[in-house]
């Protein structure tokens, strides 16, 4: 269950604001891989979190300030990181969308509304935690292609 | 200004995110043989989603009342909702954050957060 707030849009209407929280982790995952039968079978146990991914160090790398020469390409860690950061920024420019006021109603222009979750949205506890576990599982849906491409090995 | 500056993720990498997301399904990889199974175990990344903490959830409520309060200016400047990474340097910071920038319309968010707004185009 997600906890609820609302507030007043300027039409005087009631809106309900649901919050969820995602944290991008580094975690280990467990794929059975079969196509024994023509079609491809994917199992998928995501095990262990293995730790918290900080942003911080990551995003110094994509745009150091001036003069700043001390970032290490070649730090595994870091390009490990860096690697992560680059698939959730894919997905994020899936997800974040815009509000807008047009006449004092709201509207909002997110391509996630056009994906096959997009119907998951709404108010609803049942409808949030729905969705959420839907925005889950389509960053892990976006990460195990990578595995299939020689790019990205 | 910094020498660098990044753009983004490349666009072969939104080629296969997009394909995912509109498809709504994994996307096929060639087995190694026909009829095989095998199994990879990695790390990679994932997200983890809880209720937001309430130093997130005053945050965005406060920011999200102050938007509502000032329709016309929104109008204007159409904001995002949701999260966006901006902040580079303070460690696991994201800023709700607008564009073009409006202050009306910025929250510090403790971690990456999705705020899900019941909006009548929904």
């Amino acid at each position: 269950m997600y906890n609820s707030t609302g507030v007043y849009n300027t039409t005087g209407t009631f809106e309900t604001i649901i919050l969820a929280e995602c944290t991008l982790r580094n975690v280990s995952y467990s794929v059975y891989f079969d196509s024994t039968n023509g079609a491809q079978i994917l199992t998928i146990d995501r095990k262990d979190v293995l730790n918290d991914l900080q942003a911080g160090v990551v995003f110094d790398a994509w745009e150091p300030a001036a003069g700043d020469n001390s970032v290490d390409f070649t730090n595994a860690t870091l390009m490990q990181q860096d690697s992560y950061y680059q698939v959730a920024a894919a997905y994020a420019q899936i997800v974040v969308g815009q509000v807008s006021y047009l006449s004092g109603v709201p509207y909002t222009d997110a391509p996630i509304n056009t994906t096959s979750i997009g119907p998951l949205l709404g108010n609803t506890n049942t409808a949030v935690t729905e969705f959420v576990s839907a925005l889950e599982t389509l960053l892990t849906n976006v990460t195990l292609p990578l595995f299939s491409n020689p790019d990205y090995l | 200004m910094g020498a660098l500056a990044y753009t983004g993720p490349s666009d072969s990498l939104m080629k296969i995110a997009n394909a995912v997301a509109y498809g709504g399904s994994i996307l096929p990889s060639s087995p190694p043989a026909p009829n095989s199974s095998y199994q990879q175990d990695f790390s990679g990344p994932a997200f983890v989603c809880s209720n937001a903490s309430s130093a997130d959830y005053a945050g965005f409520e406060t920011a999200l009342k102050s938007a509502t309060s000032v329709g016309a200016l929104l109008e204007e400047n159409p904001t995002y909702l949701a999260w966006a990474p901006v902040g580079a340097d303070d460690d696991d910071l994201y800023n709700l954050h607008s564009s073009p920038s409006d202050p009306l319309f910025d929250a510090t968010m403790n971690s990456t957060s999705i705020g899900m707004y019941d909006l009548p185009t929904f």
